[in-house]
């Protein structure tokens, strides 16, 4: 028979006081989470239109990566946050592309002509007008940028997600381990490939100085 | 052993520093429609935290309820003479009552919701404390 001991001790504080404290503790978890959210929401959503080439996609991909962190990993340290989150989006991102690539292969079985939506997406469009800009330089920029998001979109979906990981959210080699759900090598070795294929593919665009902020 | 950065590598870095640079500018640089949108898509997800939380201090709630009924069920029980596979003790102190509750398998599922509840409340307000 199994035996199972309960021990119940009453503090000296009131009902009251003890509803406040947990109020209290919920409330500086709660803002806690706000403040991460709300700092990597927007490379969060560059990295999920990059790699979904469709800005609602992207978004509606970002909103239930913060929700699945929420429920699932507020009780966690904060210092967890960063590559929890990346790994929920990551997976995200892989399940959204895999129904694209199933809904395209049936589209094709039934050769219906209906536009899937992916020639919408226009990167100069969503690219962000820089303020005080010379206009040729803009172009010039609007071009390379436009030429990086497509060589991105071409990787392999590693190397695209080392990439973006490192480069934008500016994880180190660990983290990016911890969000791709790989090794340190392996990490390593996507992303060198990635850049080395980016370069070959995009690098005269960004040769020069003349990206340099 | 040369100190000197392989030149390859340095290309390497200088681009990706580049472009690295780029990328983050344009996610700083969104529009207002989709600033906004991120925005009630976090609220969203805060909302499903504090849902989280009032369904634990329901439970809380509920704690010197189902405590105290279970007292009254061990009391009778001891009282009737009737407690072949259930023993209690109570201690009493001045200042704290702390209760030794002995329970076999059959009430695994209330004493596993119980104790979950009474362990977590210790810990947060030990942690305040």
């Amino acid at each position: 028979m199994s035996t199972y001991i309960l021990t119940m001790r009453r503090s000296n504080r009131g009902p009251g006081q003890e509803d406040k404290a947990l109020e209290d503790i919920v409330l500086d978890r709660r803002r806690a989470m706000d403040r991460f959210l709300s700092g990597v929401e927007k490379r969060a959503y560059r990295i999920a239109v990059i790699a979904v080439r469709d800005a609602d996609d992207a978004l509606d991909i970002v909103q239930d990566a913060m929700i699945r962190l929420v429920r699932s990993y507020a009780r966690r340290a904060e210092s967890e946050w960063t590559p929890l989150f990346y790994r929920i989006l990551q997976n995200r991102i892989r399940d959204h592309q895999r129904h694209q690539s199933v809904r395209r292969r049936v589209l094709a079985w039934f050769s219906s002509a209906t536009d899937d939506g992916t020639n919408d997406f226009d990167p100069i469009a969503q690219a962000p007008d820089p303020v005080a800009v010379q206009p040729d330089h803009q172009l010039a920029l609007d071009e390379a940028m436009l030429a990086l998001e497509r060589a991105i979109q071409a990787l392999p979906a590693r190397q695209q997600q080392a990439f973006l990981l490192r480069t934008v959210e500016c994880l180190n080699v660990a983290a990016t381990a911890k969000a791709m759900g790989c090794t340190d090598g392996s990490v390593k070795t996507h992303y060198s490939r990635a850049v080395h294929s980016l370069r070959a593919t995009v690098g005269e665009y960004w040769e020069g100085s003349n990206y340099d902020e | 052993m040369t100190n000197e950065t392989d030149p390859s590598q340095r290309d390497d870095e200088e681009f990706t520093q580049r472009v690295g640079q780029q990328l983050r500018n344009s996610a700083d640089e969104l529009d207002a429609a989709t600033l906004s949108r991120l925005n009630r898509a976090r609220q969203v997800a805060l909302e499903t935290m504090d849902h989280s939380v009032a369904d634990t201090k329901r439970g809380f709630q509920w704690l010197p309820v189902g405590t105290t009924a279970l007292l009254a069920v061990i009391a009778i029980a001891w009282w009737q003479g009737r407690v072949p596979e259930q023993t209690g003790e109570m201690i009493i102190a001045d200042e704290t009552i702390e209760i030794e509750l002995l329970f076999d398998e059959g009430d695994l599922a209330m004493y596993a919701e119980l104790e979950f509840f009474a362990w977590l409340f210790e810990d947060e307000l030990e942690n305040i404390g």
